[in-house]
């Protein structure tokens, strides 16, 4: 609703009219000013502002008219209701044309349709201007959150250049094994984490990880364990000959870490040491799904194991298995965002299908790239990261 | 909660000193950190001899979930010196926790209806085998009671975080 005790300016060269109009728009609750002529009415309508104008259309000098042109040219949205005797139809389009609010013909015979006039003209431009507020309100609104979206987004690009510059080369060759790798994240940063790592000069580690959760929270302790691990790691060495270095104690070692933590993140994992004098691979499990996926010879098959996750329980073991590698081969890690992309309505479905996947791809990454279209995924709900260690495939 | 998911709801009641928690749909918890410490609040103020979980009616949990889980068996095993029973009679859930190794900090009951057999190989505990296979059957019967007859007896586990 409009201001009831708005401020009216009337401008007209007959005292009568004018005196009666005043009389009766004061008695209706509104401030009425007046004016005798075109020019005099611009000086008062600069001094004073009125909310609204009334005025006649045939005055010396300055008529209707061009008093609504001059108006007009203050860009003020001020309504003006003609009022006019010479009721020529010219004049009305032409008054209406330049935007008056209303045209009334003189002589008013009932005085309540100029306030119902005037009331509805306060109401439009009342309603115009809160519009308008509301849309430069909006308009301001959104310029802040694109700005904020925007400083969110660098953010999060910033901390995934770091995220991806902590993840290891790929592909990454050492003494005939090869490693490779690809992480998608289902926001900006990545719960899921992957690394490997010379040992000593016999030995590669490598692990898979995938910390409860997505997003930022969980990418924080993909630092703490990169972090963990890393400092194991020279922390064994520290003695000359590294001693034994068991993926369960990695495991153990990182499950007491993190519920030191108290972070209410816990992590499931996949941990490996490759022999290169003997051959063999030892491995532990930590709750984590898919089994890691060991290709050779055309076959597929999971390797077996099993462990609670890494993070949760203070009195978890973690236990070692070993297996010798084949000549050719390659194992494939996997997070469990891999499942929402496998066919199948049931876990033990997608399970199934994997293996098959797998030998389908030939036991590569970038047969699984293509195979799963990983190039060109949607959204994706969870975190997906692949670890591929090859030796020798075809 | 995630929109696009229908969302899970998570409820709870307590009967005779069994407190139990009914997980229900897609439950998923990776926005909402603020659920750990309400179900320490209710436990702190509930007297209670087992605990409960059913997941009968659980579509599929996120590792937040099972992150929430694990810390009610930790709080269980304090408490009471007994592990908590899940009730899970869908494959997937019950493949999810066998690879989550919580068959060792669980009683992983694979039947709806309670029954000697289906406890064959709980995991060693505080108390005597027998006391705990007695607990669970117990505890076992009071669910199967809640989800016949008195629905009411639940509440909204979220609801009961908006309040505190």
């Amino acid at each position: 609703m409009h201001n009831p005790s708005a401020k009216l300016l009337i401008i007209d060269d007959d005292e009568v009219v004018r005196a009666s109009l005043a009389a009766y728009l004061e008695d209706s609750g509104f401030t009425v000013l007046q004016a005798s002529n075109g020019l005099q009415g611009l000086e008062v309508f600069e001094l004073q502002r009125p909310d609204l104008v009334i005025c006649d259309l045939r005055m010396p000098q300055v008529d209707g008219l061009e008093l609504i042109r001059r108006i007009n040219v203050l860009n003020t949205e001020v309504p003006v209701i003609v009022v006019s005797g010479a009721g020529v139809m010219s004049d009305a389009v032409e008054a209406l044309r330049l935007g008056a609010a209303d045209y009334l013909i003189k002589p008013l015979e009932d005085l309540a349709v100029l306030e119902h006039s005037v009331r509805r003209a306060l109401d439009r431009t009342h309603l115009r201007l809160e519009n308008q507020r509301y849309r430069e309100k909006l308009e301001t609104a959104n310029r802040e959150l694109q700005a904020s979206l925007h400083l969110l987004q660098e953010d999060q690009n910033a901390g995934r250049q770091v995220q991806m510059n902590m993840l290891p080369l790929t592909p990454w060759r050492v003494d005939g094994l090869e490693f490779a790798h690809q992480i998608i994240p289902s926001l900006y940063l990545s719960g899921d984490f992957v690394d490997y790592f010379r040992v000593d000069e016999r030995r590669i580690g490598f692990y898979l990880a995938d910390v409860s959760g997505h997003g930022a929270s969980s990418a924080f302790v993909t630092v703490l364990l990169k972090f963990m691990t890393t400092r194991l790691l020279y922390e064994s060495r520290r003695g000359g000959l590294l001693p034994e270095f068991k993926p369960s104690d990695v495991l153990a070692h990182i499950n007491r870490g993190l519920i030191n933590c108290k972070l209410g993140k816990h992590v499931t994992m996949l941990g490996g040491v490759i022999d290169e004098q003997s051959g063999k691979l030892t491995y532990s499990i930590g709750g984590h799904l898919p089994l890691p996926v060991l290709y050779s010879e055309g076959q597929a098959h999971y390797l077996e194991g099993r462990g609670l996750p890494v993070g949760l329980f203070n009195e978890a073991v973690y236990s070692d298995l070993q297996m010798d590698l084949p000549k050719s081969f390659s194992l494939t890690l996997l997070s469990d965002g891999i499942l929402d992309l496998l066919p199948g309505d049931t876990l033990k479905e997608k399970e199934a299908v994997l293996p098959q996947l797998i030998s389908s791809a030939g036991g590569t990454l970038d047969g699984l790239r293509q195979v799963l279209g990983l190039a060109n995924l949607g959204e994706m709900p969870d975190d997906i990261a692949l670890l591929v260690l090859s030796r020798n495939l075809a | 909660m995630n929109p696009g998911n229908s969302p899970g709801r998570i409820q709870f009641a307590e009967k005779d000193g069994t407190f139990v928690l009914k997980f229900i749909g897609e439950v998923r918890l990776t926005l909402c950190s603020a659920l750990d410490s309400t179900i320490e609040k209710i436990f702190t103020a509930l007297n209670f001899s087992a605990i409960v979980i059913d997941l009968t009616e659980t579509r599929s949990i996120d590792s937040t979930t099972l992150g929430l889980l694990a810390k009610l068996s930790i709080l269980s095993r304090q408490k009471i010196g007994l592990l908590p029973t899940v009730v899970t009679t869908h494959a997937d859930i019950t493949r999810l926790l066998q690879s989550m190794g919580f068959d060792q900090v669980f009683n992983i009951v694979n039947q709806p209806i309670p029954c000697p057999e289906s406890l064959d190989d709980l995991p060693s505990q505080d108390h005597s085998e027998a006391v705990v296979k007695a607990k669970v059957l117990e505890a076992h019967r009071i669910l199967m009671g809640l989800n016949d007859s008195n629905r009411e007896a639940f509440h909204d586990l979220v609801s009961a975080l908006e309040r505190s």
